[in-house]
């Protein structure tokens, strides 16, 4: 599958699976994992961080993502992070802080 | 020791006051991968050679579940003929678990993620652990003699 194909799904079934966690959209790259194994890297991307204890809600959303790109033909484990709004803000702050040599 | 590790993880993750700090949340995530791990080779050992051998047989086991186990397992579990569909979790999430443990352990650039995505990974691993406990036991046994086995690459 390509890129555009592949983000079309992480959003069809992202945005599904992690609605609760305020999912809002997801990055998508491919390379190569720790094994050398070619993989998927998608990074959901949420708002809602009340949910952030609730495990099977991830390994859900993960399952389904998988079993969908699988039975549309793509071989590639994909890996799904998250990043929350509030970390997100708060690695920019720190990436700031850095790039101003402090 | 697993529940122990998660707990040990939950701490880690949420310990600081303010910004985390690296060290922090890098333990946390090796942690949580270990609690797997572990629940795993638990399940394995308790499958294979019970209290018969045991602390070294419960040992000699828990060695032989390689790292590289996650992979197989993750493969194994896309065969939803011969497995159970909590397979697929369990394999998905040690697999991701393990990539970001590669991460904290080994790469000393900071977490590309923060605080709460730490958290949520954590409650992975806890819920992965939960659904390696409620196997039953005819997936057990398939799961302990698969990642137990030698295997032809």
């Amino acid at each position: 599958m390509n890129h555009d194909e592949i983000v079309r799904v992480a959003d069809e079934i992202l945005g599904r699976e992690l609605k609760k966690a305020g999912y809002d959209h997801a990055d998508v790259a491919s390379g190569l994992d720790h094994e050398d194994e070619p993989a998927l890297f998608i990074v959901a991307y949420l708002t809602n961080s009340n949910e952030k204890n609730n495990g099977s809600l991830y390994s859900n959303a993960h399952v389904s993502l998988r079993e969908r790109l699988r039975d549309l033909g793509e071989a590639r484990f994909p890996y799904l992070s998250f990043r929350f709004k509030g970390d997100v803000e708060a690695l920019e702050e720190a990436s700031s802080l850095f790039d101003d040599g402090q | 020791m697993i529940d122990d590790l998660i707990h040990l993880a939950e701490h880690l993750a949420t310990y600081d006051v303010g910004r985390p700090r690296q060290a922090s949340l890098k333990r946390a995530i090796s942690t949580a991968y270990y609690a797997v791990f572990h629940a795993l080779a638990e399940l394995c050992a308790h499958e294979l050679v019970k209290w018969r051998a045991g602390w070294p047989g419960r040992a000699a086991i828990s060695r032989s579940l390689e790292h590289s186990s996650a992979s197989r397992l993750a493969t194994m579990a896309r065969n939803h003929e011969l497995f159970a569909g909590s397979f697929l979790a369990i394999g998905a999430a040690l697999l991701e678990l393990q990539r970001e443990r590669h991460v904290a352990d080994y790469d000393p650039r900071p977490l590309p993620y923060g605080r709460d995505a730490t958290i949520a990974r954590v409650a992975q691993a806890r819920d992965t652990v939960r659904l390696i406990r409620q196997l039953g036991p005819e997936a057990r046994a398939k799961l302990a003699i698969f990642l137990i086995a030698r295997h032809q690459r």
